[in-house]
């Protein structure tokens, strides 16, 4: 019940520290902070994956979701270098890097969505379901719409590095809509021990739009010092709200293994 | 208490009341092909299979074996 709690205090001081240092201090520490987030929610994806029996359903979901923070981790490596790290910021390997981690998002995404599906659990009628997918795609659209219209003019104007961020926002926009069936099983499992995992993973995927569309934000408004707090914010939460989910995860399957040894002891 | 409701009650900590029902009733329809208030203690191995895929989904094969287990060992 705490670590929800541990999250929210997490995030509030990295913002509360990204407002108050100055400029170039909280420049650093954003990025420390963000290689540190994500580096916590690889380690913690791993740890569920391993967790859990070889063939489960879900095991593969967080194998790729630790792969894909860890890659994204990587990416973020030069970015806390100094000097030393302009030149690999640079280098394509980061960019292999970020495609990748960013594909093995959806891949899990798109898994997580299909587990719902295949199970054969309908809750609600189809007209239903379809106006929650049509507001979703919506929303997607424009925070999607919105930073392509920044970022493909400079991926076009010679800027070849762009197009890992341009795919990276078209992912983002597909994650969300993924979450549909997650929203939606996350609803109906109510106060269930499975709900803090399915809610923290929906919040982490819709963290990771609002974190796009404060970007846009920030480009288009007069307040951009909030916007972009509130970005590292969303950034903040969304690893960590993964994190969170893969330990909710970790420990369902490790009290259950105590349950049943005890069981047998009996 | 009838079957599908001690069932449920052991299913519902873990996927909260609504799935909980859903799962079961899925269950006794597609395996039983019957109404969950038509179930007995002799369908309840059979009702206990139809929900162990769903559960192994969700839960993986471990928490699902002990789930299912209990299910098989209190209700009666």
């Amino acid at each position: 019940m705490w670590r929800p709690f541990a999250v929210a205090a997490v995030v509030a001081g990295h913002v509360l520290l990204v407002t108050l240092l100055p400029p170039d201090k909280a420049e650093g520490w954003s990025a420390m902070a963000g290689l540190l987030f994500k580096a916590a929610a690889a380690a913690e994806g791993l740890r569920a994956a391993f967790a859990l029996g070889r063939g489960d359903y879900l095991r593969d979901y967080w194998l790729a979701m630790g792969a894909a923070f860890a890659m994204l981790a990587l990416a973020d490596a030069p970015a806390i270098m100094g000097v030393a790290g302009q030149a690999a910021s640079h280098h394509p390997a980061r960019f292999l890097l970020l495609v990748a981690g960013n594909a093995l998002s959806l891949y899990g995404a798109a898994r997580l969505a299909l587990a719902v599906r295949s199970t054969g659990l309908d809750f609600e009628p189809a007209r239903r379901r379809h106006l929650t997918g049509a507001i979703f795609v919506v929303i997607a659209a424009a925070v999607v719409g919105a930073a392509l219209r920044r970022e493909l003019p400079l991926a076009l104007a010679a800027h070849p590095e762009r197009w890992a961020d341009v795919f990276s926002y078209v992912c983002d926009g597909l994650v969300f809509v993924l979450m549909v069936p997650v929203l939606r099983f996350a609803v109906h499992l109510g106060g269930g021990r499975l709900a803090g995992i399915w809610w923290a993973l929906f919040g982490a995927n819709a963290c990771w739009l609002l974190f796009d569309a404060t970007g846009a934000l920030a480009l288009d408004s007069s307040a951009s010092g909030p916007t972009l707090a509130a970005g590292e914010g969303f950034r903040a939460l969304a690893c960590l709200l993964t994190a969170l989910a893969a330990w909710h995860q970790r420990d369902l399957v490790a009290s259950a293994r105590t349950a049943r040894v005890a069981a047998a002891s009996a | 208490m009838a079957i599908h409701l001690q069932v449920q009650a052991r299913l519902a900590p873990l996927l909260g009341r609504k799935t909980a029902e859903a799962a079961v009733k899925l269950s006794a329809r597609t395996w039983l092909e019957r109404e969950v208030d038509a179930v007995g203690l002799p369908e309840l191995p059979r009702l206990c299979e139809g929900l162990r895929p769903m559960l192994t989904t969700f839960l993986g094969a471990e928490v699902a074996a002990g789930l299912v287990e209990s299910i098989l060992r209190e209700v009666r």
